[in-house]
């Protein structure tokens, strides 16, 4: 229970799958110009992880090295095609707003990444943790790219206005261009608040060394 | 040694292909389930969605879906009393499609109108869908728009605002063939009929046509002057609502002497003008050179397509090696009945003037000629080439109205004023149609006055004729013999009548 605790803190934080590990960039900048795409398709996302490391490590024992991508590539590919069959019955305004991303998810590097990396190494229950913690860590990064890229190229969060009225919103920042600016300085905050943490914890390893030095007789 | 050659043949070839199979099979499988519960649920959406829009676009009304095939045309519904109809076209945006539906009245007017552009870029193009940009399109007339002339485009977003305008003006293309009760691609059929009324019209001197088989691409018909003199070529062509057929008569010089627009659903007021003759008239003479059209400035995909008709005419005549007897289809001859229907159907009065306009113009015509006459009555004659004939009274005299045809079958009117002992009074153009633009007779008065007094019929080698205007000089002595004809069969008829 420990382990699946320490997993599931683990890929939210440190193993962040698009600031840390830069995966599935493409569809992060393309599609987070609205807070509700960044969740839609991130939760799309977490659906298709979950499944397929659950799936990948059910029957990877059975699967031979040579076809186990275009395997890989199969399963992924049928989650995500039913999602997208579920979700233009049901959620037809997000699915018309996500429009080829949602079946750009087969190509998402996570996915395959997680299947290869995790899945078929782990016990089914751990896959499927792993799966899900992956894909609120993404679902997270992107609804965070999408509410600030929203309030500040259209001014509102959700489709609420959270703008002053007499502020223009940055239209750039609902295009590419701004995409990248927000994931960059998302990305340089992420790796100063690692250092930071790095920092203190040396700090502290040393303190505790060196008062171990000057206990020693 | 064998079970081991299996067990690799197994592991490296069977399985692979089984294992892959097998999860094809089983993905194709639950993707079938999954759109068997989710396909009713977009299928009956899709039809709510229809159905609201229709109902928020023109309330009130049931619409039926219809067939329209007009290029870009999506969908179409009309009025199930053919009351209003809703039309919906898709063409390529920016990024992605950008879609017009718009609704038309009873009239065409537009009266609803919304956009769907998806992919377009937020704040730039996707500003169509912005109210104030759809309601500059309210009210408009079915007729083709254009950018920054009728409808504002919106800045930064070229693209976006011309796919928005060649879809509105699909849809609008659409409503034309619709409310013409055509599909957008109708088959075109001209009665046998139509040919006997175009033919005297296209070549007025000639008596009877060969109708022969003429291979040539969108030559739907060919027919050739008996004596050899010229042909008349029909042909399809694809105008802006949709396909015309053009009838042209060509020389075997290649020049171009009338064109006929048989058959067209152009927009009202703007394209449909191809047929007028002010536009077709421009032909005469016609042998290439465009800048000599004059392309009517609110229609030029219509004028340049009747344009490219001619052209097509003129390549198709220049194919013409040969014509056996086993091309030749039907010999038509010309007869009377033909002739008079024929003048009838294109007298050039009811194009360019008014009924009102026409009989100003021809009693300030007849004061000339006849200027001490009291009143003007009209005397019936049914005689090829003349339009009418008055009797100045009292006494005065005869005036008669009669066409010839001059270069390229140029169209003269004359106006001839014959006495009661049967001179030639007067003489004067009437309409200023072709006569006009041969200015070689504007300053040749004296041309004219060598018919005064005549009585007899005449022959171009007894009158000078105008130099470098041969044609158009045989025209009018042409003309004069007729009023002269004219003049002998009305007194002939006074006289048996008395």
């Amino acid at each position: 229970m420990e382990r699946n605790i320490e997993l599931l803190s683990n890929n939210l934080v440190k193993e962040n799958p698009v600031l840390k590990l830069i995966l599935g960039t493409c569809p992060s900048l393309a599609i987070t110009y609205t807070a509700g795409n960044g969740l839609g398709l991130g939760l799309i996302a977490t659906v298709v992880l979950v499944l397929t490391n659950t799936v990948v490590s059910l029957c990877h024992s059975m699967i031979p090295e040579s076809v186990k991508v275009p395997c890989y590539i199969t399963i992924i590919a049928g989650f995500v095609s039913m999602m997208d069959l579920i979700t233009e019955a049901y959620f037809p305004i997000l699915n018309q707003s996500l429009g080829i991303f949602l079946p750009l998810i087969v190509v998402n590097c996570l996915i395959l990444g997680r299947a290869q990396d995790f899945a078929e190494k782990n016990t089914v229950l751990d896959s499927a943790i792993d799966g899900f913690s992956m894909g609120i860590s993404f679902t997270g990064t992107l609804t965070l790219l999408g509410i600030i890229r929203e309030i500040l190229g259209r001014g509102t969060c959700f489709g609420f206005n959270v703008f002053p009225s007499f502020l223009e919103p940055f239209t750039i920042m609902s295009t590419a261009p701004g995409g990248f600016f927000v994931f960059g300085l998302l990305m340089a905050l992420v790796s100063y608040l690692n250092q930071k943490t790095n920092e203190k914890i040396t700090a502290e390893a040393t303190e505790d060394l060196s008062q171990e030095g000057s206990d020693a007789p | 040694m064998k079970k081991e050659h299996d067990v690799q043949l197994w592991d490296d070839l069977i399985k692979p292909i089984v294992v892959l199979s097998s999860l094809c099979a089983t993905m194709t499988l639950a993707l079938g389930i999954t759109n068997h519960f989710t396909s009713p649920v977009v299928e009956q959406r899709n039809l709510a969605k229809t159905s609201s829009l229709h109902g928020n676009m023109i309330p009130g009304v049931d619409f039926k879906e219809v067939l329209c095939l007009t290029p870009n045309v999506t969908d179409a519904y009309q009025g199930v009393n053919g009351e209003a109809y809703i039309i919906s076209a898709t063409v390529k945006g920016y990024d992605g499609p950008v879609v017009a539906t718009v609704g038309f009245d009873e009239h065409g007017t537009i009266i609803a109108i919304q956009f769907q552009a998806d992919n377009e870029t937020v704040g730039i193009g996707k500003n169509i869908l912005e109210p104030s940009y759809g309601e500059q399109f309210l009210y408009l007339e079915p007729r083709e728009l254009e950018q920054n002339v009728d409808i504002d485009s919106i800045s930064g977003a070229t693209i976006t605002s011309t796919s928005a305008i060649i879809a509105v003006n699909s849809c609008i293309k659409g409503y034309q063939a619709l409310s013409n009760g055509f599909t957008g691609k109708e088959e075109l059929i001209l009665p046998e009929e139509t040919r006997l009324i175009d033919l005297p019209f296209l070549m007025p001197r000639v008596e009877a046509f060969n109708q022969f088989s003429l291979k040539f691409d969108q030559v739907i018909d060919a027919y050739a002057d008996v004596s050899g003199s010229g042909y008349v070529i029909y042909v399809r062509v694809t105008a802006y609502v949709d396909d015309i057929i053009v009838a042209v008569a060509v020389n075997t010089d290649l020049e171009v002497s009338r064109v006929k627009v048989t058959s067209q659903q152009e927009i009202d007021g703007y394209g449909s003008l191809i047929s007028e003759r002010d536009f077709l008239d421009s032909f005469q003479g016609y042998s290439g050179n465009v800048n000599l059209v004059d392309v009517i400035s609110s229609a030029t995909t219509s004028s340049f397509t009747v344009i490219g008709a001619v052209d097509i005419a003129r390549d198709a005549v220049a194919s013409i090696k040969e014509i056996t007897k086993k091309d030749i289809l039907d010999t038509i001859t010309i007869t009377e009945e033909n002739r008079t229907l024929s003048s009838l159907e294109h007298s050039v009065d009811t194009v360019s003037y008014t009924e009102e306009e026409m009989e100003t113009l021809r009693l300030a015509s007849m004061r000339q000629i006849m200027p001490l006459a009291n009143d003007y009555t009209p005397i019936p004659l049914d005689m090829p080439q003349v339009i009418d004939v008055f009797k100045a009274e009292p006494n005065y005299g005869y005036i008669i109205t009669a066409t010839g045809y001059g270069k390229n079958d140029k169209e003269m009117t004359i106006m001839i004023g014959i006495k009661e002992s049967g001179e030639i009074s007067a003489l004067r153009q009437f309409l200023p149609n072709a006569i006009a633009r041969d200015k070689a007779f504007m300053n040749q008065t004296s041309f004219f006055v060598q018919f005064f007094g005549l009585k007899e019929e005449t022959s171009t080698d007894e009158i000078d004729i105008v130099s470098n205007a041969t044609y158009s000089s045989e025209a009018i002595v042409d003309v004069v013999n007729v009023a002269l004809r004219a003049y002998a069969a009305i007194t002939n008829s006074e006289e048996n009548l008395s």
